[in-house]
């Protein structure tokens, strides 16, 4: 272990494994809780096609990847206040939409589609020192913002038109939600590849809600899921050599199926 | 002179430029403890109305003013932490809340997002779920809750606001016989105690007895009632 801590690429993963177990899991729980599952597939093509034009304009693609999300968080905060279901269709054109243009940026361009792929194949060992920083800065944003508004956000996520009617800013506080969802789903694209993003996001909030708190306690038992999904997944993928985030997934499944049974369980008994 | 308890001129309502409800007019004068009902077919505008009294829907045309405040007002916003809405019952979202978590969410208009709840607020929110006979389903999630007794914590929600006004939409809709029950005889409680007025959207002809003033509701229109006849419950409710 000692000889692996004085490797960067190693500590760097250990400091965003922990930066991201803690906080990502909340954006899990509000995603399922406003039913914008389908949604961060959108974001993520969103954030391919801005890496691609970032490419292009010799930006780096992680910072324009996630200009892109933010830009599609205020789209999806848009078509989600017309609820989940109405609003699949409108995202299902968004993602397809993204994928296509992006396409198109890299067959008229000179710009190299692998290195704009690398946002999907993210690796928490591959992340660069500024990375780093932002995925942190972006945890820390997470849990700092889920902190200060957790009374506008139960009202939200409970039932929207009553958090109006209480006379909190209701509108503001979902599209601030949505936005902040959608960046965190740009960072974690970053930490875990996109088809991985749900690792640290929906697995551990899976697992919180299985515990039956309430959104206080939910957001604290997904991040203990979290730190133990993404530390658990990194020690699984060191010992038996296996690439990091789908051994993370292996452990969060673990989680949502422990903890699904330990609810049955309890479910029975009352 | 205080202002009206609602008025009404020339309002049309209505959702995508579509009417629901064609230029009504109504003043209805205020006093303490008033209890109002709409009644009406499905679809008639009841609730429409009683969203635009809430600010939820915007008039097409026309003015609408509840306690004196004009919806999107700045004075309409100061007085909305004052009201307490019960919507038309519905499944609770996705997010696993206590019943006694539920409740406090009433308390949100008066704590606004960043102040700290203090002893009145406590206070308001126990007496609250005591008035609502909710305290021993506190702990409860309310997606355990039976339709009756999720009435009821919406109701005690809505009273730890302390509104001065409670808006009530179908609260006793789609409940079994118990569950109907249990809210008309809550809220016949509340309009005997007469510390909050209220305005009820019903079918329930029982529910209308409470009501001092009632409108009725039809073919886009509406005009006012004679009151509903009040059942031997409320009588004695009236009577005390």
């Amino acid at each position: 272990m000692p000889e692996l801590w004085a490797l960067a690429p190693f500590r760097r993963a250990i400091v965003a494994l922990a930066a991201t177990g803690l906080s990502f899991p909340a954006i899990g729980t509000y995603i399922l809780a406003l039913d914008l599952v389908s949604a961060r597939f959108a974001v993520m093509h969103a954030s391919l096609l801005g890496a691609a034009l970032g490419l292009l304009a010799g930006l780096p693609p992680l910072a324009s990847g996630l200009a892109a999300a933010l830009a599609a968080g205020a789209g999806v905060a848009r078509l989600s206040e017309r609820g989940a279901e109405r609003a699949s269709g409108a995202l299902g054109l968004v993602m397809t939409l993204s994928l296509g243009l992006a396409f198109i940026v890299f067959y008229k361009s000179e710009v190299n589609a692998i290195e704009a792929f690398d946002l999907f194949w993210g690796s928490v060992l591959a992340l660069s020192r500024p990375e780093l920083l932002l995925t942190c800065a972006g945890a820390a944003l997470v849990l700092v913002l889920s902190a200060v508004f957790l009374r506008g956000i139960r009202a939200l996520l409970y039932d929207r038109e009553l958090a109006g009617v209480l006379g909190l800013p209701a509108r503001a506080l979902h599209y601030g939600l949505v936005t902040l969802i959608c960046a965190g789903i740009a960072l974690a694209m970053r930490v875990t590849g996109a088809l991985m993003v749900d690792a640290v996001t929906i697995l551990p909030a899976l697992a919180a809600r299985s515990m039956r708190r309430g959104l206080a306690g939910t957001l604290a038992w997904g991040a203990a899921f979290g730190l133990a999904a993404n530390f658990g997944g990194f020690a699984l993928a060191l010992a038996l050599d296996l690439p990091t985030s789908p051994a993370i997934i292996l452990v969060g499944a673990a989680l949502v199926l422990g903890t699904g049974a330990i609810e049955r369980g309890r479910a029975k008994k009352r | 002179m205080s202002a009206p308890f609602l008025e009404a001129e020339e309002l049309v309502l209505g959702y995508g430029g579509r009417p629901v409800l064609r230029a009504a007019s109504l003043s209805v004068a205020d006093r303490p403890g008033l209890a109002l009902g709409f009644r009406g077919p499905n679809g008639a505008g009841k609730t429409t109305f009683l969203k635009a009294c809430l600010g939820l829907v915007e008039p097409l045309a026309g003015r609408l003013a509840l306690l004196g405040a004009e919806p999107g007002t700045r004075g309409f916003r100061s007085l909305l932490p004052r009201l307490g809405y019960v919507p038309q019952a519905r499944p609770p979202g996705r997010l696993r809340l206590s019943v006694e978590e539920a409740v406090w969410l009433g308390r949100c208009g008066r704590l606004g997002l960043f102040r700290r709840p203090g002893a009145r607020d406590r206070a308001a929110v126990g007496r609250a779920m005591e008035r609502a006979g909710v305290e021993g389903l506190a702990g409860r999630a309310v997606q355990e809750l039976s339709g009756g007794q999720y009435q009821r914590a919406s109701i005690a929600r809505a009273l730890a606001a302390e509104p001065e006004l409670l808006l009530l939409d179908e609260p006793s809709s789609h409940l079994d016989a118990e569950g109907r029950g249990g809210v008309l005889d809550l809220l016949t409680d509340i309009a005997r105690g007469g510390a909050e007025r209220l305005l009820l959207v019903s079918h329930d002809e029982e529910l209308l007895g409470l009501c001092g003033a009632l409108y009725d509701f039809e073919d886009g229109a509406v005009r006012e009632a004679a009151p509903a006849a009040p059942s031997p419950a409320v009588r004695e409710a009236r009577r005390a």
